[in-house]
Parts: C-alpha cells; structure tokens; sequence
C-alpha cells in the first residue's frame, strides 16, 4: 500500500467521525466534532512535515510504500518515534490527544441515546486500529538493517519543534 | 479509486457547508441546539457519516 491511498483512507474514515458527531445534534457533539477536526488538522500536520523532512533530506529519493517506513528508523530513530506516536494518536490510543476526540464523539453519542451509532464508532475503530498498528510494526519493530538509510544527511534537531505538540 | 475520492471530498463538502451554517449563527448559539431531530439532513449525514467510516475502515485493511 502506498502512502497516497493510506492518508487518503485515513481521511475518509476521520471524517466519518466528524460527521458522528455534528450528527449527534447536542451543542457537545458539535464541540466535540470541531474538537475533533481540530486535532485532525494537527495530526495531518505532524504527518506532512515529517515527510516533506524525509523528502528534503533524502535528496528528494522517491518514498512511496508502507514497507519504506522501515529504512526511517535506521536512519533516525527520533523522527520514527514522532510518526509512531501520531499514527497511534490517530488510532486513538488512550494517553495520546486523538483519544480525548474519539472518546468526546463517542460520549455525545451515547448522551443523545444513540446508541447504535456509538457501537458503529467503537467497532470501526478497532477496524482502523488493525492498519495503524500495522504501520507502527513496518515503523519500529523490523529488522531495519535489511534496508538502505534513507537519508543523506543528518536531520538538525531545529527542525523538531514541529512535532511537539 | 474514483469512489475513493468521491468519499474523501463529499465529507469534507457536507462539513464546510454545515460550518458555514453554524457560524452563521454565532451570535445564537442556542440555535446550534435546535438541529431538527427528524430532519431528513440529520439522515443524510448519519448515512454519510457511516458509510465513510466503513469504507475508510475496511478500505486499508482489504487492500
């Protein structure tokens, strides 16, 4: 799987959980919702920079597969760690931030006595859970050896502060 | 992947639209809690809302 379809995917169902929560139709379910799109955007921004880093300091070499993620944590263990911590905020793992919006669409849901839809959410989560995790393997846990370094040149560490949030 | 693309776009449509209304609205915002229970725009987004989840759910793991 390439990079493209999985950010697209992962767009599609986040927005699913917008809607969640615009559709519950309580005042908390549409700030949980703009709560939610809110964390979204940081995630997305997290994500972007680091590739637009591996882009520029890999002179530019093409990065477009899953299994590509491995050669990252041979080359900087720092940057793989910052991706894996926000795929697992987009999981929704709990003490990371995009677990406080899921958990805030699913709290309205089930206040508005929609129960059904909350169940939908829970299920389907676990369900994107499978894929996250499975880039978070690709990321951390294989035998980065087997690969080439990415990277041409060192990363300055100026460049971290982006993903401190 | 047409698909795919019609339902990354379309959420993001029916968001800004419904931005669009609620912030219009600002200045009331009780009227934010006054979204018809029955309307059949609450059933348009419930049915957007699941279908994109289903398919950006299921879409990553299948393929």
């Amino acid at each position: 799987m390439t990079f493209k379809r999985f950010l697209a995917y992962s767009s599609i169902a986040n927005m699913g959980y917008v809607l969640l929560g615009l559709c519950s139709g309580s005042f908390f379910g549409v700030v949980a919702a703009i709560y939610y799109f809110m964390i979204y955007i940081m995630i997305s921004i997290n994500f972007f920079s680091i590739f637009f880093i591996i882009r520029r300091y890999s002179n530019f070499r093409k990065f477009r597969n899953l299994v590509d993620l491995a050669s990252i944590s041979h080359s900087n263990y720092l940057l793989s760690l910052y991706l894996a911590l926000c795929i697992l905020s987009l999981a929704g793992i709990p003490p990371l931030i995009g677990f406080f919006g899921k958990f805030m669409i699913i709290f309205s849901l089930i206040h508005q006595e929609y129960y059904f839809l909350a169940l939908f959410a829970v299920i389907f989560s676990v369900f994107t859970c499978v894929y996250y995790i499975r880039l978070v393997r690709f990321l951390l846990f294989t035998d980065a050896h087997k690969f080439p370094k990415t990277f041409l040149a060192p990363i300055p560490y100026r460049h971290l502060f982006l993903f401190l949030f | 992947m047409i698909i795919v693309y019609i339902f990354t776009i379309l959420p993001k449509i029916s968001i800004l639209i419904f931005c669009l209304k609620f912030f219009s609205f600002l200045f009331y915002p009780i009227l934010a809690l006054h979204f018809p229970l029955f309307s059949p725009l609450r059933y348009i987004f419930i049915g957007c809302s699941l279908i994109s989840i289903f398919i950006g759910s299921l879409g990553a793991v299948i393929k």
